[in-house]
């Protein structure tokens, strides 16, 4: 059971603690690249641990976990590309506070609220699995479904100006989420008949194409035409400390984000992706400063990386206790602890308690870990943006190339990748944004499960309308999209109101 | 630079077009796969017409590669692609090698020989560590259909 | 200068001829195994496959490389190991009776591969289906069940992973033998299942017992194995229960058509060494599927078996209205 002490010694192991490390800074590396991800980490990473104890084993692969979810906020910073489709909601306020020269901020901003995401994360994952977990299975399918609908309703607070082009996007963005075989009627919906297109437009070569090679084009203006893309690197001493500060200040961002994680990270199929465009919308509806949301604010970054780390806890919680893993980096975990001989249930806590206790506790000093480690990686990735920009113009292109052709071995994800560029490039010229488009395709495919789904599970009943809305949980869903809605027409409308009263 | 009107209204059509075709594309499905994309391709329609609408009231204009030198765009855009396909379709390693080297070229402010080595180390170094990062290391394995 | 340059170039050259042009080796494998998972990582078939690896070391003279293909329901995989070089360095995972249904059930002129296109290498486990229900569900027996079902046609919300997969087909089977009609819930795979049968989304589930092995809380009531299926000792099988169904899951290793004699058999030899292993053995059945090893003959016969199997099942039924 929980003994500080037998759990102390295993953690004090030099030769744990390294491995951990290791694992940590290959989880950010692979977080950091673009289409490389700590779904893909874990995975490479498990043929290594099959020699290791139990616990070791699942140590390395959280530290690769943990790493990944903070690595994802680098390029999202430096490049305005998410590394992981989780820190999507961090190229909002990140890229613009990289821009003004404050990349180190940034970075660090990004550290420290990932660390405090990871270890509220694990909190929750230590003293609260039981009753989390019993929460859990109550979030049924119409649930899904309308958590993707108060998901999209972001989007009316992200495209500032025009709604209608955010609403467009989203809805090409759900389409191209359709395209491929549907998983359970197995029939082809725009596939044109081709191979390649069975599989579908994968997420994260189209991430990859919708931000990356944008930014990447947009970089072909010509620099010291007095308008260099980013402001000159200003390196100043003791960043880590007043943005720690600052941080404090804004404490409650990170509560309300590493909450908003740890729930939405239970619930299955919904994980990091959705919980960060949740905590981003809902910090900045709370904030003083919302105006400021998009021009490169603390609480902009603070948001979806708390939230993002917190979702390694939060996932991790119905994996061990049910069996079912809250994301996609959660299910190879759980792949490996039962190749590791684990069963998770709700007994692993009592009859592998030392182990379960050693991986929880272990979290929290990977954490740790990946604070000192991402101090170091954040000075050498400051400077990243130092190098001339025909090097990083083709830095980023190659890299996409390679990045989207990893996740699968597959010529069809790179192809997406680029077609997703061109669109996104145009998208971005003519003020549509990419971000809505991303926000459809990342939903699109659990919106349309939950909703097919509810449908079945209402065929039964008398009313399929009734079944959509009678459930208490949905309710409270739906009370919040509808919140969300009304918020967003009330802000719209007030401004233009002002000005006419001004003018008259 | 065009107007900004004649923009969305240029793009409300592309996209009720592409709404159209799309249609024809869902026939012969069952109900079930057929509902969901049917009812988000009918929210396009709606929403690009409403954009046409509201469009006729706008009155600014924009340019659409603002800075950009369009020739400039076009080449790298084009060899982009050309990378691509042939990364995956005849050899990565070489199409990678000299797509990357030419964009280098076509981007390299002024072409000397200390400009023009440090481009080809840029790229022999990125190069290597594909090969040694991706391929050696995670098994990751490049189409080479030539080689 | 000039020189540094040339030699640097030159270097690279080689480098990179070096790292494209493998070493012809003497015997086969002279170099990684690459083994496909039709599915996505931490899935069933993943961890499966990670077994193989793991046992693998120490009898396979070169490492199994595992990458993944998911997608269409292991179509996209299954379609690009029919068409992998058949040099015997690439093999895949295959699941039945998912490649006997889905090339008989595809469009006409749709594009995939068909199930001759796949060289059966060996059989590696079983997973018999069951039917499942929650624990607190009124329904003790299968009679229970079936009689309850029978009086509410279409009420008894079934989960199944799929629609004319595996379960589904278990599903009409069970429909056709008791007469009962049930409401079938397609999910998208069986860890979308599983929580749906937990919280009680839906009154059951037919699906897969390496499902079943994994829940708490659940009572099997039925199972569909010839005889008694050593994992669950205690669910009666469907024939104990009068009715004749044998219903489940094949996972086996297959490559492209015409890979080398040499290949064909090391891998069998190699693949039945690891099967008979005890400690693989006994993380098999921990994870919930049977140990059942057949060599690249006893897979061909359980392929057909299936394919006989399948379309008799599917006679008479109107597969429009099925989908």
């Amino acid at each position: 059971m929980f003994d500080p002490l037998t759990i102390l010694a295993n953690l004090s192991d030099p030769i744990t603690l390294l491995l951990m490390a290791l694992s940590a800074s290959f989880g950010i590396i692979m977080g950091a690249v673009p289409g490389l991800s700590g779904t893909l980490g874990i995975a490479l990473l498990l043929p290594f641990t099959f020699g290791l104890e139990p616990a070791t084993a699942l140590l390395m692969l959280g530290s690769v976990y943990c790493g990944s979810e903070y690595g994802g906020s680098i390029p999202a910073i430096l490049i305005n590309t998410p590394g992981t489709a989780a820190a999507l909601c961090t190229t909002f306020d990140g890229y613009p506070m990289a821009m003004r020269g404050e990349a180190q901020k940034a970075l660090y901003t990004a550290l420290i609220a990932s660390i405090f995401g990871g270890m509220f994360g694990v909190c929750a994952l230590l003293f609260l699995s039981e009753p989390l977990a019993r929460v859990c299975m109550k979030f049924g399918a119409p649930e899904q479904f309308w958590l993707c609908v108060f998901a999209l309703t972001i989007i009316a607070s992200l495209s500032s100006g025009n709604v209608l082009k955010g609403v467009i996007g989203a809805l090409l963005g759900l389409l191209l989420a359709c395209v491929g075989m549907d998983p359970v009627t197995a029939q082809p919906r725009f596939t044109f008949n081709t191979m390649e297109l069975m599989a579908g437009i994968n997420v994260v070569p189209g991430l990859i194409g919708l931000f990356a090679i944008p930014q990447a084009f947009l970089l072909l203006r010509p620099a010291g035409a007095g308008e260099s893309p980013m402001a000159p690197y200003v390196s100043a001493p003791g960043v880590i400390w007043k943005t720690a500060v600052q941080f404090i200040r804004r404490i409650w961002v990170a509560l309300l984000s590493g909450v908003i994680g740890v729930i939405v990270g239970i619930m299955p199929g919904a994980g990091g992706n959705i919980a960060t465009f949740v905590a981003y919308n809902e910090t900045k509806r709370l904030s003083k400063n919302r105006d400021k949301f998009g021009t490169g604010i603390m609480e902009g970054i603070m948001a979806p990386e708390v939230c993002n780390n917190a979702v390694v806890g939060g996932a991790q919680i119905p994996m061990l206790t049910l069996g079912i893993p809250g994301s996609a980096p959660a299910a190879v975990m759980l792949g490996a602890l039962m190749t590791h001989g684990l069963k998770p249930g709700f007994s692993l806590f009592s009859t592998q308690g030392d182990i379960v206790y050693t991986y929880a506790v272990g979290l929290i000093v990977a954490n740790i870990l990946i604070l000192l480690l991402g101090s170091v990686f954040v000075r050498i990735f400051a400077r990243a943006l130092q190098i001339p920009q025909h090097f990083l113009v083709v830095a980023i292109l190659s890299l996409s190339v390679v990045g989207a052709y990893s996740i699968n071995n597959s010529p069809t994800d790179v192809l997406t990748m680029a077609f997703c560029g061109l669109l996104g490039f145009f998208l971005i010229k003519f003020k549509f944004g990419v971000a809505p488009m991303a926000l459809g395709l990342i939903l699109g495919g659990t919106m349309e499960e939950g909703f097919k789904l509810s449908l079945h599970l209402a065929a039964g009943e008398e009313s399929t309308w009734l079944f959509f809305f009678s459930r208490p949980q949905s309710l409270v869903l739906i009370a919040l999209t509808v919140l969300s809605l009304a918020w967003s027409f009330w802000k719209e409308l007030g401004p233009k109101k002002d000005k006419k009263e001004g003018k008259a | 630079m065009i107007g900004e009107r004649t923009a969305n209204i240029i793009c409300a059509c592309i996209l009720l077009v592409f709404s159209l075709l799309m249609f024809h594309e869902l026939e012969g499905l069952s109900p079930e796969g057929r509902i969901f994309p049917e009812y988000t391709l009918y929210c396009l329609m709606g929403a690009s017409l409403l954009l046409a609408l509201l469009s006729l009231r706008l009155k600014g204009t924009f340019s659409v590669f603002g800075k950009i030198p369009v020739r400039r765009w076009l080449a790298i855009v084009g060899l982009f692609l050309a990378e691509v396909f042939g990364a995956m379709f005849a050899s990565f390693m070489a199409s990678m090698a000299v797509g990357m080297f030419i964009m280098l070229l076509i981007l390299t402010p002024k072409l000397t020989i200390k400009s023009v080595t440090g481009d080809f180390l840029f790229m022999a170094g990125f190069m290597l560590f594909f090969q040694l990062f991706f391929a050696s290391l995670m098994h990751i394995y490049f189409p080479e259909y030539i080689f | 200068m000039k020189k540094f340059m040339v030699s640097f170039f030159a270097m690279c050259t080689l480098m990179l001829c070096a790292a494209l042009n493998p070493a012809q080796g003497a015997s086969y494998p002279d170099k990684p195994i690459t083994l496909m998972t039709a599915f996505n990582a931490g899935g069933g078939s993943d961890v499966s496959h990670r077994l193989l690896e793991k046992y693998a070391k120490g009898i396979f003279a070169q490492p199994l490389v595992i990458i993944y293909k998911p997608g269409a329901g292991g179509e996209i995989g299954w379609t690009w190991l029919s068409q992998a070089k058949p040099d015997g360095y690439t093999i895949g995972g295959i699941d039945l009776p998912h490649i006997v249904l889905q090339p008989m059930l595809r469009a006409a002129g749709q594009p995939g591969y068909q199930t001759d296109q796949l060289n059966p290498i060996c059989n590696l486990v079983y997973d018999a289906n069951v039917v499942m229900v929650p624990e607190k569900s009124p329904w003790k027996t299968f009679a229970d069940l079936i009689n309850h079902a029978k009086a509410n046609p279409g009420k008894v919300k079934v989960a199944t992973v799929g629609k004319l997969t595996g379960d589904h087909i278990f599903l009409l089977q069970i429909e056709k033998l008791t007469g009962a009609k049930f409401n079938q819930v397609p999910y998208a795979g069986s860890g979308k299942a599983i929580p749906a049968l937990q919280s009680g989304e839906v009154d059951a589930y037919f699906g897969s017992g390496s499902s079943f092995l994994r829940m708490e809380n659940t009572r099997g009531l039925a199972i569909g194995s010839a005889d008694k299926y050593e994992l669950c000792p205690d669910v009666p099988t469907l024939r104990e229960l009068g009715y004749d169904i044998v219903s489940g899951k094949y996972r086996g290793i297959a490559s492209p058509v015409g890979i080398p004699k040499e290949a064909s058999d090391y891998l069998q030899a190699k693949f039945a060494e690891i099967c008979a292993n005890p400690e693989y053995q006994k993380a098999v059945k921990s994870s919930g599927l049977m140990p059942d090893f057949r060599d690249a003959k006893g897979l061909a016969d359980i392929i057909q078996a299936e394919e006989r199997q399948v379309r008799e099942i599917l006679k008479g039924i109107d597969l429009k209205s099925a989908k």
